[in-house]
């Protein structure tokens, strides 16, 4: 039994380790040397092969200095040939053998036989210390976790002390720091307790706010995700509880498979726990992910690829009659666009309301009405009332963006800055129509999952006996990489909607910088 | 076999062959990428395989693209059987778009996505972005393909 390892020696056993593998290298450096320019021997052969009056001379030499006519007057054998070089062994029956023009190369005290051994036996050597070593992390791993906690403690703290102002000596110092608003009281009962004397003071706008997310148990799950962007500047809407529900939706319409969705469900309930506390939010959004693609996979009928809108045993004929459906498909991932384009202008209202006024919101509004109104325009049958409504809402709408886009400029500056606006209308437009890829992503998916089912059902009546075989891993592997490949694109895809249209059309900017607070964390840690 | 035939397969040639190569062509520039970030970083494998990951897609979608073409083509024939020259004509036109843009969109993906990876390696945090930036070119590849949907579904059901 080796002693365990003590800290006293950890530095010497480094060292060890690293000459050890220093030595294996060069060990492996010989070998592959000795291989290259006269193959695989041990010296053992020599010696026995000299004890039967056969002796070896090793040569190597430029290909010139080598005379062809050696070949027949010598027992030589050619062992390398390079492109300049050649190395070659003369075989003779007496202990003094013939002299060549050409200088021998002692031969090698260790065959590569005998190296194979010597770097085997070195590798045990190194197992014996990375094992000690192992068995030291785990024994000192709370010791070390414990001194990375206090050396980190130990920086943060010069961190901080590196921005306080010192006045006579350091006799005075003073910090400035923030803390949110719901920690004020403990935080002043502290200080005062601790005789500290300090003031407080609103953050003004201009300042760079730290940012602490404030959301209720579900829509904090999207916090991760949201924070994938950025955070909201201080004076800001979280928009994290707006688009949760959105995302969750367009994840599961994007990947649009209840049996897809049911695996992940079943996986997260079975392993959830194993991946530790820590990752217990991911866990659980990853968990209402799945239940949304359990729910857009029922809604278009699609389970590990079957069509089940179609009777199941003739989905190999033809599914041309589930157009229908993917045509609502389509219509419904324009829907949701439009809902969540007039949605995230409704919160830009909010946020116009609460920061300046309404009468800065009401060309917010004005744009909710063209979108509408154009909306029921070009829905509705020619000659409706419907049709007059959407006409009235959109004109209403454009003249609200002609005559309150900038409620502090004169009429003509509002009406001149009114025509640009209205040229956005394009971008409006372009966003609506980002969302196709809602309808494209999930009809791909259950495509391509169609299509291994397809394929793996020619397997399976191949033959008889390995086809079922084949059959069963041919699926696992095909709906495997389809789920993990449709699983990616469901999960960036609303992200982009989320960051790019939603964020926009909502009037979000970003940028803030999260409220780190400085604080012990050897504290904390428990384990 | 007539012309119409011809054409048709031809697009579908084009629009497996091309957004495949462009997949391709973009996925082995994000794993070079990934093998160069390695070198500095080797934690991050994680995200660099996912964003190298990205340009897959375009492959895919000419590929379901494929699948929905080639499905209406068979019904077409079991009920007419033969394609006329319209049909052929939008065939191909629906192979042409899917696979040029399927090519150049995959291609770019990779670039913007080995940028990325590039930046996760030198120590910035940017992999939320670059996945959302990534996918700015790949949206005409889903436009494609969902034009390439409509295109079939209206020979299908014309």
């Amino acid at each position: 039994m080796i002693p365990h390892l003590k800290v006293l020696d950890l530095k010497d056993t480094l060292v060890q380790l690293d000459q050890l593998k220093k030595e294996k290298k060069s060990l492996e450096n010989e070998k592959q040397e000795l291989e290259t320019r006269w193959g695989h021997f041990s010296s053992q052969q020599i010696e026995q092969l000299q004890q039967w009056n056969l002796y070896l001379q090793l040569y190597q030499c430029k290909k010139s200095r080598f005379k062809s006519s050696w070949k027949e007057e010598y027992a030589i054998e050619v062992l390398d040939e390079g492109n300049d070089k050649i190395c070659f062994a003369l075989i003779h029956e007496e202990e003094e053998g013939p002299q060549l023009p050409v200088p021998a190369i002692p031969l090698p005290v260790r065959g590569p036989v005998e190296l194979e051994k010597a770097l085997s036996d070195q590798d045990k050597r190194i197992a014996v210390i990375e094992d000690r070593l192992e068995e030291f992390a785990y024994r000192k791993l709370g010791d070390l976790r414990y001194t990375y906690a206090v050396l980190n403690d130990r920086y943060e703290l010069k961190a901080t002390g590196q921005q306080k102002h010192s006045w006579h000596n350091g006799s005075m110092n003073m910090v400035e720091a923030w803390i949110p608003k719901a920690e004020e009281e403990e935080t002043s009962a502290a200080l005062n307790e601790a005789g500290i004397y300090f003031e407080t003071e609103q953050p003004v706008p201009e300042e760079k706010t730290p940012i602490l997310l404030r959301n209720k148990k579900v829509s904090s799950l999207f916090e991760p995700i949201g924070s994938l962007f950025s955070l909201p500047e201080y004076t800001e809407l979280d928009l994290t509880p707006f688009f949760a529900p959105f995302f969750l939706m367009f994840f599961g319409f994007c990947l649009g498979d209840a049996g897809y969705g049911l695996v992940l469900l079943l996986a997260l309930l079975l392993f959830g726990k194993k991946l530790g506390p820590e990752n217990k939010g991911i866990v659980r959004l990853a968990q209402l992910l799945g239940l949304s693609t359990v729910a857009f996979g029922i809604l278009t009928g699609t389970v590990f690829g079957v069509n089940l809108i179609q009777n199941p045993p003739s989905w190999l004929e033809g599914y041309n009659s589930f157009m229908l459906v993917e045509d609502q498909l389509f219509n419904l991932a324009l829907a949701f666009g439009g809902v969540q384009i007039i949605f995230g202008l409704v919160i830009k209202m909010v946020n116009q309301k609460l920061q300046y006024g309404w009468i800065y919101t009401v060309s917010t509004g004005g744009w909710i009405l063209l979108i509408i109104g154009l909306g029921l325009v070009g829905g509705s049958a020619p000659e409706t009332m419907i049709k007059k409504i959407g006409a009235g809402s959109s004109l209403l709408g454009a003249g609200l963006i002609l005559f309150f886009n900038d409620p502090k400029a004169n009429i003509l500056v509002r009406i001149g800055k009114g025509l640009w606006e209205l040229y956005g209308i394009t971008g409006v437009f372009g966003d609506l129509l980002s969302y196709i890829r809602l309808f494209a992503l999930g009809l791909s998916s259950a495509i391509l999952g169609l299509v291994i089912n397809s394929i793996g059902l020619s397997i399976l009546e191949s033959n008889p006996y390995l086809g079922p075989v084949f059959f069963v891993i041919f699926l696992i592997i095909g709906h495997g990489l389809n789920f993990f490949i449709a699983g990616l694109g469901a999960f960036v895809h609303p992200m982009r909607l989320t960051f790019v249209e939603f964020y926009k059309n909502a009037g979000f900017t970003g940028g803030g910088m999260a409220y780190k607070p400085f604080k012990k964390h050897y504290k904390n840690d428990k384990s | 076999m007539n012309t119409a035939m011809i054409l048709a397969y031809t697009g579908i040639g084009l629009m497996i062959g091309l957004s495949g190569i462009g997949s391709a062509i973009g996925v082995s520039i994000g794993g070079r990428a990934t093998l160069g970030a390695l070198k500095k970083n080797e934690d991050a494998f994680g995200s660099y395989m996912l964003l190298s990951a990205l340009p897959g897609t375009q492959g895919l979608y000419g590929f379901a693209g494929f699948f929905i073409v080639n499905n209406a083509i068979l019904a077409i024939i079991k009920e007419t059987g033969s394609l006329n020259a319209f049909q052929g004509s939008s065939i191909f036109a629906a192979g042409l778009a899917l696979g040029l843009v399927g090519l150049m969109s995959g291609i770019k993906q990779g670039e913007v996505s080995a940028q990325g990876i590039e930046g996760i390696g030198s120590g910035y945090d940017v992999f939320g972005k670059t996945m959302v930036l990534a996918v700015f070119p790949e949206l005409y590849a889903i436009v494609a393909f969902a034009a390439t949907f409509l295109i079939s579904a209206g020979l299908t059901n014309g």
